[in-house]
C-alpha cells in the first residue's frame, strides 16, 4: 500500500511540475517577447510623430 | 504572411544543432524506456521472456506515438512549449497502446511492477525535458543573428516571431531618423546594410519594405549574392490585414490569395457532398415522409393557399434559385420584399410553431438534395436583399462563393433573425466570411449539432 502512495506522489509531482514549467516558461517567453515589441512599437511611434511634425512644419513655412 | 515566412526558415536550416539534438533524444527516450522496462519489470518479476516482448511492444508504440505528434519533427522552428506538449500527448499514447497491446498480447506483467515503470518514466520525461530544453535554447541563443532591415509594423513583428523561438534578430535600421515610408534614402541604408550584414558575417536579411519600393529588388539581390549573403523580402502593405493572405505559385508566378479557401478543394468538396446527400436523404425518408403530410394537412386546413412557399434566393455565384420552405404565413404581395418581424401579422399559428422550430426549412433538403444547397452554409437572402445589402456592406458578396445552407455558424450564434441595423448584417456577414474560411467537417458536424440543440431549446429570434 506504500509504495503505491509512493508511486502515486511521486508522479503527481512529475506531472505537476511538467505542465507548471511549461506554462511558466510559456508566460515569461511571451512576457520578454511583448516586453521588447512595446518597446520598438514605441520608438516607431515617435518617430512617425516626430516625422508628421516636419512635414507640418514644412507645409506651414 | 506567416505563412510563407515558415516557408524560408524550413530552406535556411537555421540550427545544425538541432538535427543532433533530436536524434540523440530520440536515442535516449528509447534506451530510457527499454531500462525503466528492464529494471521494473525484470527485477520484480525475473521473468525474461515477458520482458522483452514489452520492450518490442513498448519501443514500437513509443515510436509510432512519436510519429503521430511529430515529437522529433526536424523541418519546423522548435518551440518549447509544443516540444513538451508533444512529449506528454507521447507518452500517454504510448501508454495507452502498449496496455492496449498487453490485452491481446500473452504478455503478464504486475500492478505494481508497471506503476513503478510509469512513475520512472515521468521522472525521466520531466528531467530529460528540462536538460534538452534549456540545451536548446542555450543553442540558439548562440547561434548566429538575423538582420531584419525595415524598423515598421511587419519588421516589429517578424523580429517578436523569431524572438518567441529564442533567435537573436538585430535591426539596421533601428536608429536612423525618419521611417523609410517617408523617405528616399531607402536605396543608400539598403546598400549600407547589406554591406554591414555580409561583414558581420549575418546568414540572413530580411528585408520588411512597402511594395512601392521592391522595384530595385534585383540590385540588392545581386549585390547581397556578390556577398554570400542570404537576403529575403517581405513586402509591407500598411493599413492592410494580411495575416488571412496566401501566397502560391502558378505557372512560376506568386499568386497572392485574400483569404484561405478550403472548400476551393476538391477532395473538401467531395466530403462535403457526400455528406449532403446522405444526410439530406435520410431526413427525406425518415422525417419528411411522415412530417410533410402531417404539416401540409394543418397548413392547408388553417389558411387558403398552398403548402409549400418558393421564393428566389440567391446561391453560390451569385446564381438565383428556387428555395422552399412550408409555408407560415398568409398569402401575401409582400414576401419577395418584407422581412419577417416579431408579432408579424401575416404569421399563421402552425406558421408560428414551425418557424420557433424551423421546422418551416425542412423542405429545403430538396434544395440539398438537388444541389442547390448544403446543410450548412451561409443563409440565402432574399434577390432583393442581396442587391441593396451588396451595396452598403463592401464584402457582402463574398458569401457567395461557396453553397448557401440550411444551416450556418451565423444561426447557431445567434445572428439570425431580422435585420434592423446595418451593423447586424455586417456581423453575419463577417461570420458568414469566417466560415467559408475555416471550414472543416468536423465544424460542420459541430454545427449540426448546435443547431439541434437550438432547436430543442428555443431561439428568441426565430419567430
Amino acid at each position: 500500500m506504500f509504495a503505491y502512495f509512493i508511486a502515486g506522489a511521486v508522479s503527481g509531482i512529475c506531472l505537476a511540475s511538467f505542465f507548471l514549467g511549461k506554462e511558466l516558461y510559456r508566460i515569461a517567453k511571451k512576457n520578454d517577447v511583448q516586453k521588447k515589441e512595446i518597446e520598438r512599437l514605441m520608438v516607431l511611434h515617435h518617430k512617425i510623430k516626430a516625422s508628421w511634425s516636419y512635414e507640418e512644419r514644412q507645409v506651414s513655412q | 504572411m506567416f505563412t510563407g515566412l515558415k516557408t524560408s526558415i524550413k530552406l535556411t536550416m537555421r540550427n545544425r544543432y538541432k538535427y543532433i539534438t533530436m536524434i540523440s533524444c530520440m536515442v535516449v527516450d528509447i534506451i530510457a524506456l527499454l531500462v525503466s522496462i528492464h529494471l521494473f519489470h525484470y527485477t520484480v518479476n525475473g521473468d525474461q521472456h515477458n520482458v522483452i516482448n514489452l520492450q518490442q511492444t513498448a519501443v514500437i508504440t513509443w515510436l509510432l506515438a512519436a510519429i503521430v505528434f511529430k515529437l522529433y519533427h526536424f523541418k519546423e522552428d522548435l518551440h518549447v512549449e509544443a516540444f513538451f506538449s508533444r512529449s506528454w500527448s507521447v507518452f500517454v499514447m504510448q501508454t495507452l497502446l502498449t496496455y492496449i497491446s498487453l490485452w491481446r498480447l500473452p504478455i503478464e506483467i504486475s500492478q505494481i511492477s508497471g506503476l513503478w515503470q510509469l512513475t520512472g518514466m515521468l521522472l525521466y520525461l520531466l528531467f530529460s525535458r528540462i536538460i534538452i530544453a534549456s540545451l536548446l535554447i542555450r543553442m540558439q541563443g548562440k547561434s548566429q543573428k538575423i538582420g531584419i532591415w525595415g524598423f515598421n509594423l511587419a519588421g516589429i513583428r517578424l523580429a517578436a516571431y523569431f524572438e518567441a523561438i529564442n533567435q537573436p534578430v538585430q535591426f539596421f535600421d533601428e536608429n536612423e531618423s525618419e521611417p523609410h515610408a517617408y523617405s528616399d534614402k531607402i536605396r543608400t541604408s539598403l546598400v549600407n546594410t547589406i554591406n554591414i550584414a555580409a561583414k558581420a558575417k549575418l546568414k540572413e536579411l530580411y528585408v520588411v519594405m512597402h511594395q512601392d519600393y521592391l522595384d530595385d529588388m534585383g540590385l540588392y539581390i545581386k549585390l547581397a549574392d556578390s556577398h554570400c549573403l542570404r537576403v529575403r523580402f517581405i513586402p509591407f502593405y500598411p493599413g492592410m490585414s494580411v495575416d488571412q493572405f496566401r501566397v502560391s505559385t502558378l505557372a512560376g508566378l506568386q499568386v497572392i490569395c485574400s483569404r484561405p479557401e478550403p472548400l476551393a478543394d476538391s477532395i473538401n468538396r467531395l466530403k462535403k457532398r457526400t455528406f449532403d446527400v446522405l444526410f439530406s436523404l435520410f431526413v427525406i425518408l425518415f422525417v419528411l415522409s411522415w412530417l410533410y403530410p402531417l404539416l401540409a394537412c394543418i397548413i392547408k386546413w388553417e389558411s387558403r393557399g398552398p403548402v409549400l412557399f418558393k421564393q428566389l434566393r440567391t446561391g453560390e455565384n451569385n446564381k438565383a434559385f428556387w428555395c422552399y420552405k412550408f409555408r407560415s404565413m398568409k398569402v401575401n404581395t409582400e414576401s419577395d420584399t418584407r422581412q419577417a418581424q416579431k408579432k408579424d401579422d401575416r404569421l399563421t399559428h402552425i406558421g408560428r410553431f414551425i418557424r420557433k422550430t424551423s421546422l418551416d426549412e425542412l423542405p429545403q433538403f430538396y434544395n440539398v438534395l438537388i444541389g442547390e444547397m448544403s446543410v450548412v452554409g451561409p443563409r440565402p437572402h432574399m434577390l432583393k436583399h442581396t442587391s441593396d445589402y451588396s451595396q452598403v456592406v463592401e464584402n457582402y458578396m463574398v458569401r457567395h462563393f461557396i453553397k448557401p445552407g440550411i444551416t450556418g455558424l451565423s444561426q447557431i450564434k445567434g445572428l439570425r433573425g431580422e435585420t434592423k441595423q446595418i451593423v447586424e448584417m455586417q456581423n453575419r456577414i463577417d461570420s458568414d466570411i469566417e466560415y467559408l474560411t475555416y471550414w472543416s467537417f468536423m465544424k460542420d458536424l459541430k454545427i449540426c449539432l448546435l443547431t439541434i440543440y437550438t432547436a430543442l431549446k428555443g431561439d428568441e429570434k426565430a419567430f
